[in-house]
């Protein structure tokens, strides 16, 4: 299939009355956790890191999309109530397509909850009293603190790390120095390639533990990059006088980043398999004094592997379900939307791969990111813009669709133990999950070799618009709420 | 006051150490409902409209804060599990300083519930199936149909409209006849000023009963404008390379529109107090598959006047006042109009930083009090091409610029002058953030007041598209397809 089809696909799209799109990544996925952002999960990632010549597995999960930077600081903050938790499955205990359900529990799973505090709750200022030199100095207001707990496959809980601290948000002025030459008026400043490099706010934001763990939880830009408008606006040219268009620029998201040694997880002759979840208590009950109640047993009412799922190929039915049903559940209640995608009928897919996509179901089936911990460190993207870090040599926003691929010893992989360099072999900041997604699904991946269409460009989105970090915590920094714009 | 002690006063502003920062309107004030973002009001209006030679209240009520245009159509809709109500009180059910809890309950309560449909459940396709032809056509998968019930006088209780449909959001190419040229690709249409020039969407989703009302319920514009982002910044001179900034230029947000007959309401020859509420069932349970809402219905939002929660009322009790009744306000809340923290951020002379009854009478119950005696108020329009022009004399600065009604049953600032905008009553494109800090530097105790003359505090002068000058008022909403951020 060449590129140009792309444009035969869409037209026959436009002419067919057919039920179509599909929303990208995860940002507003399902009716309920919709009216719920602190809860909403927005993208999980994954991937293999070193850092002096120690290797981690790296997982980062995003909440709250569409964080409008100019209004900022009182709005998006974690929240309180919500219990994050990010899961590590490795060996007997990764959920498998045969063995959905494996006992014992997952390796590892990590548990985040956060608390706010106010330095002076007898003021209408809730978040900055001044301009904020240091994370949590007296001009912060309000700030957020949080407690990240291991809960192994024994049900020993470790608790990792007690009362961090969470950094500002990005709102200009107040917060001149994660702007470029620490001036409020400025865009903020891109992605770095050294620790030392990284703004002062953030470099704060990070932690480390005893054993060798580090983490960061704080407002990001949102590192996922697409035309989502252009999709549900039905159009698949991704054509006309407002296109090209990254329709998540200019937009924040709250991001929790964890490096985990991968010693702790049994070493890296294995594949690891990672989600995320968020839970609220299951009863609450509201009071007229706003002292409400919350108690019970956690109740989940997020989830996301990998990027896509839930958007793309769960039908709007059972998008709620599938957000409170456990992975072990996927196999059995998920599994036909993966085999049999809508998405392939709305792309024009041809009519063979269409049904029978087990190639598919492998990935997503149960949904959770795989990632070979066997591999070299992925490559990292950066950016392109006037001071940013540049991508690493070889990197693609395409994985292994765009040659970017990694050596496994554990896996032969599509052969030698060649396997993607990003998604859907973990996922990676900077990579291109709706183009990747998309050539997957027009794809043949069950045959040997496998027939790979020859799109480069769906979207006509290639880039963030802002450079990654190539250094912990990856993600980049929050968007500058001064100089953003909008209309 | 001179206006260039605007800049002398901006320049204090920096130079003092006093905790900073107000929220305008009402688009992120307590901590609790800014995490339920369908039952977080952002403003309430209300003001004297004719139609036909008939008198009407306008009410209008408007939720959730900052819709992004492009990413709407699945996100952003009416809740179905809150109740949206805006209560209506006159004469003797009035709420005041003096009677906060008056022994019967407002002359009307108007609840609005909502449900969702689909046509089908079985794609990924939530809203969209293809080009809206017209409301609720086959192309438009989600639907949202509403019905209204009017509780008062007393306990009894009318149904005034059932099930009647929210138009789609506007994302675009499916949603074309929003847009000029009828062409998604374009912005969406100005403002109109007859019901006849309304875009197809919006006329084919305004009902009428047999009493006279209308009601229009759906994705607007966000009729607010101003420079929140310099505030939350602690920037009170609005300047710099950034601006002037209208930091809610290209948000919509979901609103309520009610034309209430002056007849429903007993008449014009008085005052009518405005508030709306949010609420949601007391007991919320959970499950891994579903869930379930039960018990009463606990207020979980409020508004009245604009700015109140936001730039008057402490951290500490911006989440009980979202929860508490308005007759709890002269106990609970009327020392943050007495004694304003704003005044003294603003750098008030120091007389005018306590014992402000003249804030107190605007906030004092948070309700919007509009003299329905009036005429019909002065609407707003638009500037940009296409627009429709103000009415001649409108001001966004209402009284402070000159935009007065006269009153038959009050002798208002003398002769019965009141207000052309808010404090009576709140119009679409009253600069509120400008009429709000003007009132605080003031001094209405005194006769004749004493006002500062500052034309133009945040430099934000206008909305970001113009209003209708016809039902349902609010503008249209802004078109995903066209909308820029960066």
């Amino acid at each position: 299939m060449k590129t140009r089809l792309c444009q035969t696909t869409a037209s026959l799209l436009l002419a067919a009355l057919l039920a179509q799109p599909a929303a990208a990544s995860s940002h507003m996925d399902a009716p309920l956790v919709t009216l719920d952002p602190a809860a909403n999960t927005t993208d999980v990632y994954a991937f293999v890191s070193t850092r002096n010549a120690a290797k981690y597995l790296t997982v980062a999960l995003a909440v709250y999309p569409h964080e409008e930077p100019g209004v900022g600081p009182n709005k998006y903050n974690f929240d309180d109530n919500v219990l994050y938790r990010i899961r590590v499955a490795t060996g007997a205990n990764l959920p498998t397509a045969t063995n959905p359900n494996p006992k014992p529990a997952p390796t590892a799973t990590y548990e985040f909850s956060f608390k706010t505090t106010y330095k002076n709750r007898g003021t209408i200022a809730q978040s900055y009293l001044g301009v904020i030199n240091a994370v949590d100095d007296a001009q912060q207001n309000l700030t957020q603190r949080y407690t990240v707990k291991k809960i192994g496959t024994d049900k020993k809980t470790t608790t990792l790390f007690t009362d961090v601290v969470v950094p500002p948000n990005n709102q200009g002025l107040v917060t001149p120095l994660y702007n470029q030459s620490d001036s409020g008026e400025n865009p903020a400043k891109e992605g770095v390639a050294m620790e030392s490099a990284l703004d002062p706010y953030t470099a704060a934001g990070v932690a480390v533990n005893a054993a060798g763990y580090q983490v960061f939880a704080g407002q990001r830009d949102d590192g996922f990059y697409g035309d989502i408008q252009s999709i549900f606006d039905l159009d698949f040219s991704f054509a006309g006088a407002n296109k090209p268009f990254d329709s998540q620029s200019g937009y924040n998201v709250h991001t929790i980043v964890l490096n985990i040694p991968v010693t702790e997880l049994g070493g890296d002759q294995q594949i690891a398999g990672v989600w995320a979840d968020t839970s609220r208590r299951a009863t609450s009950v509201l009071r007229n004094t706003g002292t409400d109640t919350r108690s019970g047993a956690w109740i989940q009412v997020g989830r996301q592997g990998n990027p896509l799922f839930c958007e793309a190929f769960i039908p709007g039915l059972v998008k709620d379900s599938y957000n409170r049903s456990p992975v072990g559940e996927d196999g059995a209640r998920f599994r036909h939307y993966a085999t049999a995608p809508e998405l392939a009928g709305i792309l024009g897919a041809p009519l063979d791969r269409r049904v029978g996509r087990t190639d598919l179901a492998g990935i997503f089936i149960p949904d959770v990111i795989k990632v070979d911990l066997s591999t070299g460190p992925a490559r990292l993207a950066g950016g392109t813009a006037m001071g940013a870090a540049p991508d690493d040599a070889g990197f693609s926003r395409l994985s292994i669709f765009g040659g970017d691929t990694l050596t496994s010893t554990v896996q032969t992989g599509f052969g030698g133990g060649t396997v993607p360099g990003g998604w859907p072999n973990g996922r990676r900041f900077g990579d291109d999950v709706i183009d990747i997604g998309v050539i997957a699904v027009l794809s043949d991946l069950r045959t040997s070799p496998p027939q790979i269409v020859g799109l480069t460009d769906v979207d006509r989105v290639t880039a963030n618009d802002i450079g990654y970090n190539k250094v912990f915590p990856y993600a980049a920094t929050p968007l500058n709420g001064r100089n953003h714009q909008h209309d | 006051m001179k206006p260039n002690t605007h800049r002398l006063l901006a320049a204090l502003l920096l130079a003092t150490t006093l905790p900073h920062g107000m929220q305008a309107s009402s688009h992120m004030d307590a901590p609790l409902v800014t995490l339920d973002p369908a039952a977080n009001t952002t403003d309430v209006y209300a003001f004297v409209t004719t139609k036909n030679l008939t008198k009407y209240l306008t009410v209008a009520l408007a939720v959730y804060p900052h819709e992004e245009p492009g990413v709407g159509p699945n996100r952003y809709n009416f809740d179905d599990r809150v109740m949206y109500r805006i209560h209506v009180a006159t004469g003797a059910t009035l709420p005041t300083a003096t009677v906060p809890k008056p022994k019967a309950p407002p002359t009307a309560t108007f609840e609005f519930t909502f449900r969702n449909t689909f046509k089908t459940r079985s794609t990924i396709a939530e809203s969209f199936i293809g080009d809206i032809g017209s409301v609720n056509d086959e192309a438009q998968n989600l639907t949202q149909r509403y019905s209204v019930r009017r509780i008062g006088p007393g306990t009894k209780n009318t149904v005034l409209f059932s099930d009647v449909l929210v138009p789609p959001n506007n994302q675009g190419l499916v949603t074309p006849l929003y847009n000029q040229g009828d062409d998604g690709e374009n912005t969406a249409k100005e403002g109109v000023a007859t019901a006849a020039a309304l875009d197809a969407y919006t006329k084919g989703s305004i009902f009428t009963n047999d009493l006279g009302y209308q009601v229009f319920a759906g994705q607007r514009d966000d009729g607010f404008y101003g420079d929140i982002q310099s505030i939350f910044d602690l920037d009170f001179t609005f300047a710099g390379a950034n601006k002037p900034f209208d930091s809610q230029g290209g948000f919509n947000v979901h609103t309520i529109v009610l034309n209430i007959p002056i007849e429903e309401l007993g008449g014009d020859q008085q005052i009518a107090g405005v508030w709306a509420t949010t609420s949601r069932r007391a007991t919320t349970v959970l499950r891994n598959s579903g869930s379930s809402n039960t018990g009463a219905w606990v207020q979980v939002g409020r508004q009245g006047n604009p700015l109140f929660c936001e730039a008057f009322v402490a951290i500490a009790d911006k989440d009980l006042y979202n929860r508490q009744p308005i007759s709890a306000d002269p106990s609970k809340f009327g020392k943050y109009a007495l004694t304003p923290e704003l005044a003294a951020i603003l750098g008030a002379q120091m007389d005018r930083r306590t014992n402000r009854t003249d804030l107190a009478g605007i906030f004092i119950p948070d309700v919007i009090k509009v003299d329905l005696s009036t005429s019909a108020a002065r609407l707003a329009g638009g500037t940009n091409m296409g627009a429709a022009p103000d009415d001649s004399g409108f001001s966004r600065l209402s009284i402070f610029g000159g935009d007065t009604l006269v009153s038959n049953i009050q002798t208002g600032f003398g002769g019965g002058v009141v207000p052309g905008g808010w404090p009576n009553g709140r119009r679409f494109g009253d600069d509120v953030v400008d009429i709000g800090v003007i009132a605080v530097l003031s001094d209405l105790r005194t006769s004749p007041p004493q006002i500062v003359n500052i034309p133009d505090v945040d430099r934000v002068t206008k909305n970001d598209i113009g209003y209708n000058k016809v039902f349902p008022y609010a503008a249209t909403p802004l078109n995903g397809r066209n909308s820029r951020h960066n």
